[in-house]
């Protein structure tokens, strides 16, 4: 809404400009993003993943006293002095110091009604720190099923902020949770929840003025900062509980003054890192026998007797396999038919577009660049879906967690934590996905490895380049009369991904990142039937991502491809002598030696070149010198696989591709780092250049080492 | 069991020695003769909290965070097999961590 009046006049900003937004927390499994969902609808600012990480997702809600407001979906967190990278967000965010984000007007707390007291120590938290809080009590539905019953009144008033139940799934309370988020009737809490032993507080408070006086602090973040200094130890350097972007406490004067407190505190025998839990867990405990009341323990059943068998030492690891496989064949044969479809149109749009325009230039930038490049990449959306489709399942389920718990022990052989195992299985799809996935792990080493060696998972932008080599070279046979050798080989591929990605683990655990095991203190929610609302959105979200995606970036190096493969141009050539001389054919030339020991012509340079900052571009780049170089007609429906097989040099005769070829450029692909937003997230996550130029060196050492070896032990066997 | 928590005092003068060396080890809490290690339990098997140890670590924040507090009440619902993690059950929800986190909190049974 323009000007962003404030119904009620209070200063809500710092000079009654826009509303200050509202930051949404909650622990993890709190229905937080769902809660975020139903309040803002599709309206929301999904950031862009090259190069921008997705710390913060906001979205517009209108309230019912026809405002707008901006709503910040922050990270899932425990507590607010933080464990890990993204609670470090969640906490920075809501205490209104993160870079380039204004202090939030209001902290929306999604408390997990059936998981009262674990979920009520956040919420305390935000009321302690004297933040403005509205609490949605979210499953509500769940509770009343498990046989909870919640008097919402008492709670309110027990905790002196606005408490309304909801239950985002149906979409139950949203209204009256819009009411009660709209206006600024419910100011700062009037009070502290709950009572620190006399000494303890008696040091708190007099920290916390000499924070305010020293640096200005606002009260919130001069309570935070005294007791994370109370209760800290002074030699633990508590590096990731520390805000970057947060003033340095180092005036010497108030260094002192800690250390005398901490050390009355612990003459005291104040044991000051669990006296600010306690006593809140206390209290809380006091707030749940004033407002809670159960009948029996019929809440998890359901979950258990499932648990009893999906994590049951044999039936556990049975039943995980199983999963994972069909989650591949789904991906694939689910797929098949829709890219078949999308194949067909564009095919169909480029025979159009040659029908109907003239020949000429323009023609051949829209039907063999255009079409032809941003098609063959469009074609890859529904197996993007398809897999999405299945890991949100996974999530929403609350089955991942069962993975990792049962995982563990193995990943723990190659030194990775169990919970790396969730981002590992999301790089299958995109590593973009799954090195954000890390921030889950609380380790920055731990987290370190596992982003390595995420790129190494088989993504599904190598499968368009698998797909297309292996449909044009591996030939239809049935080992066995069943086992079908294409399907094989692409198999091959992902172990491949895998057996490197877990050696190169090891290797840096044992190198650059050692140290010791750290903590898996994970938990592991209620089973719940997955939300088609929230796979909707995941789905619609990584969709639209590529699809922009392949809209700018993979048109833009399309249309430049053609370019440099269609000029400059020379009178009377063929189109097979136009290519070799064009800017592609020359740079293509230039690297031939390089890759020539690989089995790689310069053509073949001309795609690696071409798929430098993303893999998939090969594809589209073959598509486009493939049907340049083409003699005859382009348009007779010979299909690229065809051509890419009757290709040949016109000199020597020379075949441009092999069944070797193919092999070593499936392998090519399979470990080289050719995907310039992963190593934009990398660098963006790592907060410098050192981890991304790791990354792209070791990577492109262990692909030319290796396809080297494959090409050169299949030439002494004679094959190509 | 939910009174015992509420008259649960924190400070404890004759238990902590003055001075920033206190040993980690448990500090009492009530009677502990029957206090054994998290990750000794049996599956099924569970008792009070009677300490949680590894002095100042951050891991000891983020289990007492999560509501593994002195006092509470803690049941070992699975342990997952070749060693892996173990699986307990505290305020009404379920935790995860490894047998070696598990060891450094201590259990009275009540036997």
């Amino acid at each position: 809404m323009a000007g962003g009046r404030n119904p009620d006049g209070r200063a809500g900003g710092a000079s009654g400009g826009p509303i200050p937004p509202i930051a949404v927390v909650g622990n993890p499994n709190s229905g937080k993003t769902a809660i975020f969902n139903a309040l803002t609808g599709l309206r929301q600012k999904v950031a862009n993943y090259p190069g921008v990480t997705i710390e913060k997702k906001e979205g517009r809600a209108r309230l019912p006293d026809g405002s707008e407001v901006v709503l910040i979906d922050l990270p899932g967190t425990y507590s607010l002095f933080p464990h890990s990278p993204d609670e470090l967000i969640a906490s920075e965010v809501v205490l209104g110091r993160y870079p380039a984000t204004p202090v939030p007007g209001k902290v929306l707390c999604v408390v997990d009604a059936s998981n009262l007291e674990r979920n009520l120590y956040l919420a305390t938290q935000l009321i302690d720190h004297r933040i403005p809080v509205v609490i949605a009590l979210n499953m509500i539905d769940v509770a009343e099923a498990g046989g909870i019953t919640i008097d919402i009144g008492r709670l309110s008033e027990e905790l002196g902020v606005p408490v309304l139940p909801t239950a985002a799934s149906s979409g139950r309370g949203i209204p009256e949770l819009k009411a009660a988020l709209a206006g600024g009737a419910n100011g700062e809490p009037a009070a502290r929840l709950f009572e620190l032993p006399e000494a303890a507080q008696r040091e708190c408070t007099l920290l916390e003025g000499e924070l305010l006086r020293l640096y200005g602090f606002r009260p919130a973040v001069a309570h935070h900062e005294a007791v994370s200094l109370l209760s800290s130890s002074p030699e633990a350097a508590d590096t990731t509980g520390r805000s970057p972007s947060a003033p340095a406490i180092n005036d010497e004067e108030l260094l002192a003054r800690v250390k005398t407190a901490r050390d009355k505190l612990d003459f005291l025998g104040i044991d000051r890192q669990s006296v600010f839990i306690e006593g809140r867990y206390a209290r809380i405990r006091q707030i749940c026998e004033k407002c809670v009341s159960t009948n029996g323990f019929a809440g998890r059943r359901l979950s258990d007797a499932l648990d009893r068998v999906l994590t049951h030492r044999v039936w556990g690891f049975l039943i995980f396999m199983a999963l994972m496989t069909v989650m591949f064949i789904g991906v694939f044969t689910w797929a098949e038919y829709p890219m078949q479809f999308i194949t067909a149109g564009f095919d169909s749009l480029g025979a159009i577009v040659s029908d109907t325009m003239p020949p000429g230039d323009l023609r051949d930038l829209l039907v063999r660049g255009v079409i032809a490049g941003v098609g063959a990449v469009v074609t890859f959306v529904p197996q993007i879906l398809a897999l999405f489709f299945f890991i949100s399942i996974l999530e929403d389920s609350g089955y991942m967690s069962r993975a990792a718990f049962i995982m563990d022990k193995v990943m723990g052989k190659v030194g990775l934590h169990g919970k790396a195992f969730i981002p590992l299985l999301g790089s299958f799809a995109c590593a973009i996905p799954g090195i954000m996935a890390t921030r889950t792990i609380e380790s920055g080493k731990d987290r370190m490895v596992t982003m390595m060696i995420a790129p190494l998972m088989s993504c599904s932008a190598r499968l368009p380049v698998y797909t297309l080599l292996i449909a044009a070279f591996i030939p239809h046979y049935l080992i066995l009369g069943f086992l079908p050798l294409q399907g094989l080989t692409m198999a091959a591929m992902y172990v491949l991904g895998i057996v490197m990605a877990l050696a190169m683990a090891l290797l840096f655990k044992k190198t650059l990142l050692r140290g010791k095991k750290l903590s898996f203190v994970m938990e592991l929610p209620p089973y719940r039937m997955p939300s088609p609302r929230s796979i909707g959105m995941i789905m619609l979200d990584r969709g639209l991502v590529f699809l922009k995606n392949a809209g700018t970036f993979i048109l833009g190096v399309s249309i430049i491809l053609w370019f440099l493969s269609a000029y400059p141009k020379v009178d009377g050539a063929t189109p097979q002598e136009q290519l070799e001389q064009s800017y592609a054919g020359r740079a293509g030339k230039l690297i031939e030696p390089a890759i020539l020991p690989l089995g790689f012509n310069w053509k073949i340079g001309i795609g690696l070149i071409g798929s430098l900052l993303q893999r998939e571009v090969f594809v589209s780049t073959m598509g486009t010198i493939f049907n340049i170089g083409n003699d005859g007609d382009p348009e007779s429906g010979v299909s690229l696989q065809e051509r890419m097989v009757r290709d040949r040099d016109p000199e020597t005769g020379v075949n441009s591709f092999s069944v070797l070829t193919a092999i070593c450029l499936m392998i090519w692909y399979a470990l080289s780092m050719q995907c310039m937003s992963t190593v934009a997230i990398v660098r963006r996550e790592t907060a410098g250049w050192k981890w991304p130029v790791i990354l792209i060196a070791y990577m492109t050492i262990l692909a030319y080492t290796f396809t080297f070896l494959v090409h050169q032990g299949g030439l002494l066997i004679g094959m190509g | 069991m939910f009174t015992l928590l509420i008259t649960k005092k924190i400070m404890k003068p004759e238990s902590g020695k003055p001075g920033p060396d206190r040993t980690d080890g448990p500090r009492i809490a009530g009677d502990t003769n029957g206090a054994v290690s998290l990750d000794s339990l049996p599956g099924g098997g569970g008792g009070t909290v009677t300490s949680i140890g590894g002095d100042s670590t951050p891991l000891r924040q983020r289990l007492m965070e999560l509501g593994i507090t002195i006092g509470s009440d803690i049941r070992v619902v699975r342990k997952a097999p070749f060693g892996g993690p173990i699986e307990i059950a505290v305020r009404g929800y379920r935790l995860s961590l490894r047998r070696a986190e598990a060891r450094t909190v201590m259990i009275d049974t009540g036997v």
